[in-house]
């Protein structure tokens, strides 16, 4: 029944989600009178007029072509422009480096001017990139304008990171997961990182939504694997956000929809100071309780309710020194009773909530730069269920980074050297009261749930200070051959190890169109995942990665990429047979990665395919089996054309379904009154192949003064009914499919001022 | 701060609430008209040094009234101390449960490390029949405890002793009530309609003019320490 409820209201809320957004920017462009009456009857017009930005600067050199026909005109430096014979009521379309597509309309002899939007301003999504050229073999790179043309992603952080190669795309409900699955690795292998600092959580509890708007992003940069040593803490990947440093110019701009709203503004105080605040709450706790049959035994108090913020402020304090003040910032609130009664019995409630405060000096004089940079976290995960079950975690900690770089020209026969030193410290205080259920490790089934069990029991405080340094030299070896060295060491005091990590890269430019890169490393996760701080002895889980990769640009717009990679997993966390954890585990992961752009004209065609295996020995002696995330096969295909006021889209998505551990059977426990089941061979099963086409069409126009965009996006257009995950019947005599939701039709409307 | 595990955790715990939330629609644990054990019951469930106990079970079937009947086949789980190996026999009285003379229990106490008053759980897997359905089920030996009694039990507010007729109206809500120890697991179970708050100690029950009219109501209660009672109803809706 609650399945039903769910599904209804999700598919509820994107049918009838409508996106309202309004931007304003200051000052605005002076009124111009109306237009000249037109004459009547099907004419041709002399026409003047002048395209300006949102400030009303002139915009020079801009393209202006009648639809239809062949006229064109180019803008002089005051932004004006003529064109004779055009048709009474034709569309104008505008084009400049730097804005989007603005359009006119023809109503008389002097058209109102054009007023064109930075692609910044326009812009609801995100730069995703691994820098340029990608910081390792595999990283990929999406210019922000780009995103508005892949469909299925809506320009949320976190569909755009399914689309990525390497990149395990989600399987089962959209709750009930966090972080992100990269190259057959868990979700705790990987950082999340907001300028520069880790993060609790991506995304919002439920919904899939990500805790910092589009709007609010400058850029992402995703690293599957094989980076530098300035990031640790991590087995796997990174992805790392980096909030936007506002404007020059003030603007603010709301936005508004069935699942949220928020605001955000930006600006400059004075020559040195710009700033940005943004603030969003949801509206589909507040929708909720209108839309849900009444026949539901169910009572919700709060489903879901959440916040985030972003704060930046970025100060230019001398020529050699600038300055970055941020904050973010996130409370999600979930509370239910499974029944309408609210029986405490039946309470779920679950408040996930933390605010990060970081401020980041920066230095640079000649060859030399330096960065300083501190951050402090406060953050509150509280869980209850029924009467019994709770698990609170507060949390406090505080991080100090410092990072010198030195460059130089020549360095002993080598040229283009940069040497970089750092150091980090990190001291976490972290409270835990639980009484819970035994987590089950990777690789164990959930079993049936036990209201009444709370077998894991804790009440008390862990500190973990952790120290780590680390140095890099890069240099040119010879032409066209760059290699960088490194090493990082970590201490991570409370279990008493240190991890010597080194980590190396080498660029090989072939010829103008092929790049080799060659990347291999050592990475530590430590012991801080789910119940690993409660048990002292654990020591940190160790990946060695491989990684070789080709770049080649056979003409201009035409890009390809593929890498091969191969990761040894060891001192991997398991349960033993008592239920103690050990480092007993080891794990491979081998795979390829194909990433094909083009950018040519009104197309753009986005190609990602992902061939990849990942298994787990659990302990010395016991059989190999596939690892709970594995997936053989991810292939993303996306395509859009673009022409005018026109932009159509589509995409297609196939994966291999996650791998499932079958129950062959169930014993009935009568004291318990509960069916314990028999498990088959662990994830010996595969959901089935999951496909999925989507298609999206975008069109513009002029309303008065504001610039429209309505667009319809269609996901699974064929309506294939995707198995994400299985469940059973109380006594496991049924195997019930969750399924995907079928067609999802969203339509959307913008408007700028 | 690298501590969003245990957060992923408690999400993932969520899911599978949820995700239990899910199931019912199928297979609701309250529904008598299945092949299925609804409780096993040793009598006593606590066997002091020398003494026995006998075995039976609740049973529901699909298409058919509950019954009560002994095990086909009783023994100890593979677990089980070698010296209460041979606790379990058949006998012409059926499967029974002998509790070996204090000596043996004092020191199975000692090898498994219990204190010296602790009762020794022993796991049995009992098979009923015919259709075999498998029970783990857990007497404790060492000490004397007697299953519980169900005490009154009112349907529609009305005392109703066990194995009788009862008649409630359709297409309303039938409040049930059971006098039990409040530690107690309360259990309701029904063929005819639809059971609500089937594992409190005052359920209600509603059956639809769509549904059977006339069917089975149990109730089972199971103590902390192991003892279990039952009592069952014929019913008809009007």
């Amino acid at each position: 029944m609650l399945r039903s409820m769910l599904r209804a209201s999700l598919i509820l809320v994107v049918l009838v989600a409508t996106h309202v957004r309004v931007a304003r920017a200051q000052p605005s462009p002076p009124p111009e009178p109306p237009p000249a009456a037109a004459p009547g009857g099907p004419v041709s017009l002399n026409i003047q007029g002048r395209v300006i930005d949102t400030l009303g600067h002139a915009v020079a050199g801009a393209t202006i072509s009648v639809e239809g026909t062949s006229l064109v005109a180019i803008t002089d430096a005051d932004g004006r422009y003529q064109l004779a014979g055009v048709p009474l009521g034709a569309s104008l379309v505008v084009d400049a480096a730097g804005y989007t597509t603005g359009l006119g309309t023809v109503s008389g002899a002097a058209v109102t001017d054009i007023v064109l939007l930075t692609e910044q301003q326009a812009s609801e999504v995100i730069d995703v990139h691994g820098d340029l050229p990608p910081a390792s073999p595999g990283a990929a790179k999406l210019e922000r304008t780009e995103m508005t043309r892949i469909p299925g992603t809506g320009g949320d952080l976190v569909r755009t990171l399914s689309i990525m190669p390497g990149v395990v795309a989600p399987s089962g409900p959209a709750l009930g997961r966090n972080g992100i699955v990269i190259r057959g690795s868990a979700p705790q292998d990987s950082k999340l990182l907001i300028d520069g600092f880790e993060v609790p959580l991506l995304y919002h509890t439920i919904g899939q939504r990500a805790i910092v708007p589009t709007e609010a992003i400058d850029k992402l940069d995703y690293l599957p694997g094989g980076f530098g040593v300035e990031y640790g803490y991590a087995a796997s990947g990174v992805v790392a956000l980096t909030t936007r440093a506002g404007d020059d110019r003030r603007s603010e701009q709301g936005e508004v929809s069935v699942i949220d709203g928020g605001l955000i503004a930006q600006g400059g105080a004075g020559a040195r100071v710009r700033y940005m605040v943004a603030f969003r709450r949801s509206l589909i706790d507040l929708l909720l309780p209108y839309v849900l049959p009444s026949s539901l035994d169910l009572s919700l108090t709060s489903v879901p309710r959440y916040y985030d913020e972003q704060g930046r402020v970025d100060v230019k304090l001398s020529p050699a020194w600038s300055l970055a003040i941020s904050t973010i910032g996130s409370d999600d609130l979930l509370e239910l009773y499974f029944d309408k009664a609210e029986n405490p019995d039946k309470r779920l409630y679950s408040r996930t909530r933390f605010l990060r405060l970081t401020t980041s000096a920066r230095w640079h004089d000649g060859p030399w730069s330096a960065t300083l940079a501190t951050s402090g976290l406060a953050q509150e995960i509280d869980f209850e269920l029924g009467t019994l079950q709770r698990g609170l975690m507060d949390t406090l900690a505080w991080t100090t980074r410092g990072e010198l770089t030195r460059s130089l020209d020549e360095l002993a026969g080598l040229t283009g050297v940069v040497w970089r030193a750092g150091s980090e410290f990190v001291l976490g205080h972290q409270h835990l009261t639980l009484a819970l259920p035994q987590l089950p490790r990777e690789g164990q089934p959930m079993g049936m749930f036990d209201p009444k069990d709370t077998s894991t029991r804790f009440d008390g405080a862990v500190w973990t200070p952790d120290v780590a340094q680390w140095t890099a030299l890069t240099a040119n070896l010879a032409p066209g051959i760059r290699a960088t060295m490194g090493v990082r060491i970590d201490e991570f005091t409370r279990g008493g190890d240190v991890a010597v990590q080194p980590r190396g890269e080498l660029t090989w430019q072939l010829d103008d169109r092929l790049k080799l890169r060659l990347s291999a490393g050592a990475y530590r996760r430590p012991p801080e995942n789910r119940d690993e701080p409660l048990h002292a002895a654990l020591e940190p889980e160790r990946s060695t990665q491989t990684i070789a990769g080709l770049e080649y640009e056979p003409v201009a717009g035409v890009r390809m990429q593929t890498s091969a990679y191969y990761t040894d997993r060891s001192h991997l966390i398991t349960r033993d047979g008592r239920g103690v954890l050990g480092n007993d585990g080891r794990g491979t992961t081998y795979g390829t990665e194909v990433l094909g752009t083009l950018r040519r004209g009104p197309w753009f065609v986005w190609l990602a395919g992902t061939l990849s295996h990942s298994t787990r020995v659990d302990f010395p002696g016991a059989g190999r089996r596939l690892f709970d995330y594995d997936q053989p096969i991810n292939i993303n295909a996306a395509m859009s054309w673009k022409r005018g006021k026109w932009q159509l889209g589509g995409r297609f998505e196939l994966y291999s379904g996650m791998p499932t551990t079958p129950v062959l059977g169930a014993v009935f426990d009568t004291n318990a009154n509960r069916y314990d089941p028999i498990y088959g061979e662990t994830n010996s099963e595969r959901l089935p192949l999951h496909h999925q086409l989507d298609v999206r069409v975008d069109r513009s126009w002029t309303w008065g003064s504001m610039l429209m965009t309505g667009f319809l996006d269609i996901q699974n257009v064929y309506l294939n009914d995707t198995v994400t995950n299985y469940t059973y019947s109380y006594d496991y005599a049924k195997r019930l499919a969750f399924t995907g939701l079928p067609i999802i039709p969203s339509i959307g409307l913008r408007g700028v001022l | 701060m690298r501590r969003r595990g245990l957060l992923a955790a408690v999400i993932g715990f969520v899911t599978t609430v949820v995700a239990a939330g899910c199931v019912p629609d199928s297979d609701p644990r309250w529904q008598l008209d299945h092949d299925r054990v609804v409780a096993a019951r040793a009598t006593p469930p606590h066997l002091p040094a020398g003494a026995t106990a006998t075995i039976d079970a609740l049973i529901a079937h699909a298409g058919a009234p509950t019954t009560i009947e002994p095990p086909v086949r009783v023994m100890t789980s593979p677990s089980t101390p070698a010296a209460l190996a041979m606790t379990v026999a058949e006998s012409g009285a059926g499967w029974q449960v002998t509790a070996p003379g204090a000596d043996v229990l004092d020191a199975v106490r000692a090898s498994e490390k219990l204190a010296a008053d602790q009762p020794i759980p022993l796991v049995l897997i009992e098979t009923f029949g015919p259709i075999p359905l498998v029970v783990s089920h857990t007497i404790f030996l060492g000490d004397t405890v007697s299953n519980p009694v169900v005490g009154t039990v009112l349907v529609g507010g009305v005392p109703r002793a066990p194995d009788t007729h009862v008649v409630i109206p359709t297409d309303a809500d039938v409040t049930l009530s059971v006098d039990a120890d409040p530690a107690a697991a309360v259990n309701w179970l029904t063929s005819c309609g639809t059971m609500h708050d089937d594992d409190e100690h005052a359920a209600f029950v509603h059956v639809k003019p769509t549904d059977d009219q006339a069917g089975e109501l149990a109730v089972v209660v199971r103590a902390a320490d192991g003892g279990v009672g039952w009592q069952r109803w014929t019913i008809e809706a009007q």
